[in-house]
């Protein structure tokens, strides 16, 4: 009920988003070719990507799916510069990742990346504004007031900006999560899981959020999901099995993503 | 960077309590000693006798505190008048000068022939080179320095305070190491998940370094800085003490600045950063991923830093406790077991993990069996959290191991010693003084008490830099009538009778250093600085009991700092030999002790001496010398006998507790003691009480340790803890 109630305006943002993209001629946001990941060794090997490539193009939302243990954390992981190949190349915006020293790779990260993690993820020491403002402190900028004020009033909590996360709500911290991911106004934002842990009403307003992400500032947002509801939201949906891309969805809605999710045995 | 520091460091201090403690109390104990070595190095000794000479020739470098007391030293008090009353032109406070003839100071300071200093008055512009060119090998000193010639024994307390000071400054910054590092540690782990944030989020390994090492000073300052106050206290405390147990003369003054505060706060700061090296490299190398899986399980027991660090650590433990357990050098020995102690206790740092998971094996059927539910969890939260648990247990075992090896170790001498003193004095009776030394005298009047076999008589005093030991002082003792009865220092070569004229004997280990054997010539310095030559006439191995060299009193005349007989002058009078002898006179107790207060009376048939009969047990007697002896353990280790006041019941009132205590301008010794000993079954060291003690209070402090955070942890909701990952 609730998805048939949002899905047209699903629709319609992902038809613009896919304007957006295809006016774009630029490298693509994110390119992986041929990524391969090994867990472990030896007896206890665990291949956890098993060749996958794909590109994704700027300003556009994907949704990486599959079953449990079919490898959509560790893509999620690698394309975000957060884990490395053990072979095949990743690269943003045409910048290689494989060769970038770890100092090099952070500050990539720093600069060019915003994430979104499954469980909300914020330190505990800090307070609402502080944890906005990290990323932009970790990169030696000092964070001007107007600007986290701004974002925290974009995920709603600008009355909440001096209180600590373990006084909020859990709708809230994950809001709050999202907000450090748009201050240094990214070239991609990675979410893992985004709406895991919210019921359905909070997770609709942080998915609506990403989507104003996508269309309002012309970011790429890639999100990882097993919700079939959650990745309605995305312009594209890349469905993984067993470490291997087993298809991909164009403007999907719930039910058919759901019907695939079926056949994968999810 | 520090920012996130300082709000990462106040939002969990709970977290680091550990640390601070630790820094807390090395801060307490370094101000504390820190102020004890400034004083002693800045301190110049107050310039009173001498302040109208413009410079002092001092020929020898040690004279005797307060010369004053000589009136008594060598016979009996003599009644003097007095003739006239002075009124210095400089202030004199620390000390009483008398001023008495040429003929008479000369036989009181019993230096026949020599003089400790020449006062020295110039004209204006004289040029003090000369003044050094004309002196020969005497110093030379001018100004403040002046004091010196006053007060030689600062001197003294500057090599005894420095080592000290190095020993409880650099031992409580050891430990606090560990504390740091385990705590620290501790806290690493316990937030990985946030450092993984904070890498995905973008900080660099450096960036995640620095916060760690920002954490560490922030905790580190304020630790130190609220030492600093405590540590003062402790220092004046300390100060009374040093005063009170001669370790520092009675004139010594604190006198510090703010280095000893700055040095703590530093050495504070300087320990905390060292201890997170480690904890900062393994949190740099946290993967960022972890953020955004569940909680990884913990790496593998040992990593290549902790088995490297391990076997170093055990290499340097090995021949150490091959030295320490094949030296007859008991000092020696000591040492080595200590430096070996803090080797094997890094070593067992390193290894904790491996240590940790083989107690929560052993452990558990044991604790599963106690408590089914408790035990069964917590067996298997210490085996699957080694590296944790080894960080809370590894300052448990420092603790317990250094205090055991440092306790142990002096109490172990102390009871080495004690036994060979029990056994070498066969002398029934015992006299000594409270105040600084019977006279000379003495020993004649003992000799001449009817009922008294023999006597003889020791006076402790210490050799310049020779027989084999380049930096150090020997202890030795003088004695007289060696070969009278009273005494068996067990001769293993040569004889005591022959301890006439330029006659040595040595202990056995310092004949081995010096490379000495009887009959030999071996160049000595006396205790006054004088080089002598003397012959080996003895060896003997009680050597803990009576020191490095016994001299004939006909070699050490005239150059030992005191004349005064400051040891027991150990009066044999009809030594009992059988065991039934000896029961019958532990039966009668009561009468010896009576014959003692009258033989001491005897002995001591002034009215200007106060009479002090121990009425104590013998047990209360032996166990009284390792407690002194503990007390006052830096400077009692060179002088086993020091004459030390008696805590004993004066005659007639045997609760009042009388501590007789030396001032200057008394005549010197107020107070004689006579100490029944008798042979008997030798008390055991009571180290089970102090082992059962150590143990008890670090289970104690353990578990106080434990309390905190438990309740700390109990009182979070469990809702929110499921909320919120931390």
């Amino acid at each position: 009920m609730w998805s048939r109630e949002v899905g047209p305006y699903v629709r319609f943002m992902s038809n613009s988003a896919l304007l957006t993209s295809s006016a774009s001629a630029s490298a693509p946001a994110v390119a992986l070719c041929d990524v391969r990941k090994v867990h472990g060794r030896g007896e206890g090997e665990v291949v956890a990507l098993d060749g996958v490539s794909a590109e994704l193009s700027p300003g556009s939302f994907s949704a990486i799916m599959g079953p449990s243990g079919s490898g959509k954390s560790t893509l999620l992981n690698i394309a975000a510069g957060l884990d490395r190949p053990t072979s095949g190349s990743v690269a943003l915006r045409g910048t290689g990742l494989a060769q970038l020293s770890e100092r090099r790779l952070t500050i990539l990260r720093r600069e060019r990346i915003g994430f979104v993690f499954q469980s909300f993820n914020l330190l505990p020491s800090l307070t609402v504004a502080q944890n906005i403002a990290l990323p932009l402190r970790l990169d030696g900028r000092r964070p001007r007031r107007s600007a986290v004020r701004e974002i925290a009033a974009r995920v709603g909590l600008e009355k909440r900006l001096h209180h600590r996360p373990s006084q909020l709500s859990g709708g809230q911290q994950q809001r709050v999560a999202i907000a450090p991911a748009l201050i240094t106004r990214p070239e991609v934002v990675f979410a893992d899981e985004p709406t895991g842990a919210l019921d359905t009403q909070t997770g609709h307003g942080v998915l609506c959020l990403l989507r104003e992400v996508v269309d309002e500032d012309g970011h790429t947002v890639v999100m990882v999901t097993h919700d079939p509801v959650a990745a309605a939201y995305a312009d594209r949906v890349i469905l993984l099995a067993d470490g291997r891309v087993a298809g991909t969805l164009d403007a999907p809605s719930a039910d058919e993503v759901a019907k695939r999710l079926a056949r994968l045995g999810a | 960077m520090l920012r996130l520091a300082v709000l990462s460091a106040l939002g969990r201090f709970g977290t680091f309590t550990g640390a601070l403690v630790a820094l807390f109390a090395a801060a307490v104990l370094s101000m504390g000693w820190g102020m004890q070595l400034e004083s002693v190095l800045r301190t110049n000794a107050p310039v009173e006798r001498y302040a109208s000479a413009t410079a002092v020739v001092t020929g020898q470098q040690k004279a005797a505190l307060g010369e004053q007391l000589s009136l008594a030293a060598a016979g009996p008090a003599r009644t003097v008048m007095v003739v006239g009353i002075a009124r210095p032109r400089h202030l004199v406070s620390q000390q009483t000068v008398i001023f008495l003839t040429d003929a008479e100071a000369t036989r009181l300071a019993g230096h026949s022939g020599q003089v400790d200093a020449i006062g020295v008055l110039a004209v204006p512009g004289f040029d003090v080179s000369r003044l050094q060119a004309a002196a020969g090998g005497a110093q030379v000193l001018t100004g403040g320095a002046r004091g010196a010639a006053e007060y030689p024994e600062l001197e003294r307390t500057r090599t005894v305070l420095i080592p000290v000071t190095a020993t409880f400054g650099g031992l409580a910054m050891f430990i606090a190491m560990f504390v740091v590092a385990s705590t620290l540690g501790l806290s690493i782990q316990q937030r990985e998940r946030e450092i993984a944030l904070l890498r995905a989020v973008a900080a660099t390994p450096g960036q995640i370094r620095r916060m760690i090492a920002w954490e560490a000073a922030i905790v580190a300052l304020a630790g130190s800085a609220a030492g600093i106050w405590p540590g003062i206290v402790l220092g004046r405390a300390l100060a009374h003490a040093l005063v009170r147990h001669a370790i520092a003369p009675p004139n010594e003054v604190l006198n510090y600045d703010w280095l000893p505060a700055a040095a703590a706060i530093g050495g504070g700061v300087t320990t905390a950063l060292l201890a997170v090296l480690a904890s900062g490299r393994r949190a740099a190398r946290v993967p960022p991923t972890l953020a955004l899986t569940d909680a990884a399980a913990e790496p593998r027991l040992l990593g290549p830093g902790r088995i490297v660090g391990g076997l170093i650590a055990l290499a340097d433990a090995v021949p150490l406790f091959a030295v320490s357990t094949t030296t007859s050098d008991p000092q020696t020995a000591v040492a080595t077991s200590e430096i070996n102690a803090i080797f094997l206790v890094v070593a067992a740092a390193f290894f904790g993990p491996i240590v940790a998971y083989a107690v929560a094996r052993l452990l558990a059927p044991a604790l599963t069996a106690l408590s089914p539910v408790g035990g069964f969890l917590a067996a298997a939260n210490l085996g699957a959290a080694t590296r944790r648990f080894s960080s809370a247990s590894t300052p448990l075992v420092l603790t317990i191991a250094l205090s055991c090896t440092l306790f142990f170790g002096s109490t172990t001498i102390e009871h080495a010693t004690s036994q060979q003193q029990r056994v070498a004095l066969t002398g029934q009776l015992a006299i000594t003084s409270a105040g600084p030394g019977l006279p000379a005298a003495a020993l004649a009047d003992v000799r001449a008490t009817p009922g008294v076999r023999s006597a003889v008589a020791l006076t402790s005093t210490t050799l310049g830099p020779s027989l084999g030991v380049p930096d150090d002082t020997p202890s030795a003792q003088i004695l007289t009538g060696g070969q009278g009865g009273g005494l068996d220092v067990s001769v293993i070569a040569g004889s005591l009778s022959a301890l006439h004229g330029d006659a040595i004997a040595l202990g056995r280990h310092r004949a081995d250093a010096a490379h000495a054997r009887v009959d030999d010539g071996v160049a000595i310095m006396l205790g006054d600085g004088t080089p002598a030559q003397a012959t080996v006439v003895a060896i003997y191995s009680r050597d803990l009991a009576f020191g490095d060299a016994l001299l004939a009193p006909e070699l050490a005349a005239g150059h030992q700092t005191t004349p005064l007989l400051n040891e027991p002058a150990g009066a044999g009078s009809a030594v009992p030999r059988t065991p039934g002898e000896r029961q019958r006179l532990a039966r009668h107790r009561e009468r010896r002790q009576r014959r003692a207060e009258q033989l001491a009376r005897a002995v001591l048939r002034r009215d200007d001496l106060h009479l002090h009969v121990d009425r104590r047990s013998q047990h209360a007697d032996h166990d009284r010398a390792p407690a002194r002896s503990r007390a006052s353990a830096p400077a009692a280790q060179r002088c086993h006998h020091a004459p030390g006041p008696v805590d004993g019941a004066l005659g007639g009132h045997p609760d009042h507790h009388h501590r007789p205590r030396h001032r200057a301008g008394d005549h010197g010794h107020r107070a004689a003691t006579a100490q029944p000993r008798a042979h008997g079954r030798l008390p055991s060291i009571r180290a089970s009480g102090w082992f059962a003690a150590i143990l008890g209070v670090s289970a104690l402090l353990a578990l106080v340790a434990l309390s905190v955070p438990t309740r700390r942890a109990l009182r979070t909701q469990p809702v929110e803890a499921i909320g919120i990952r931390e």
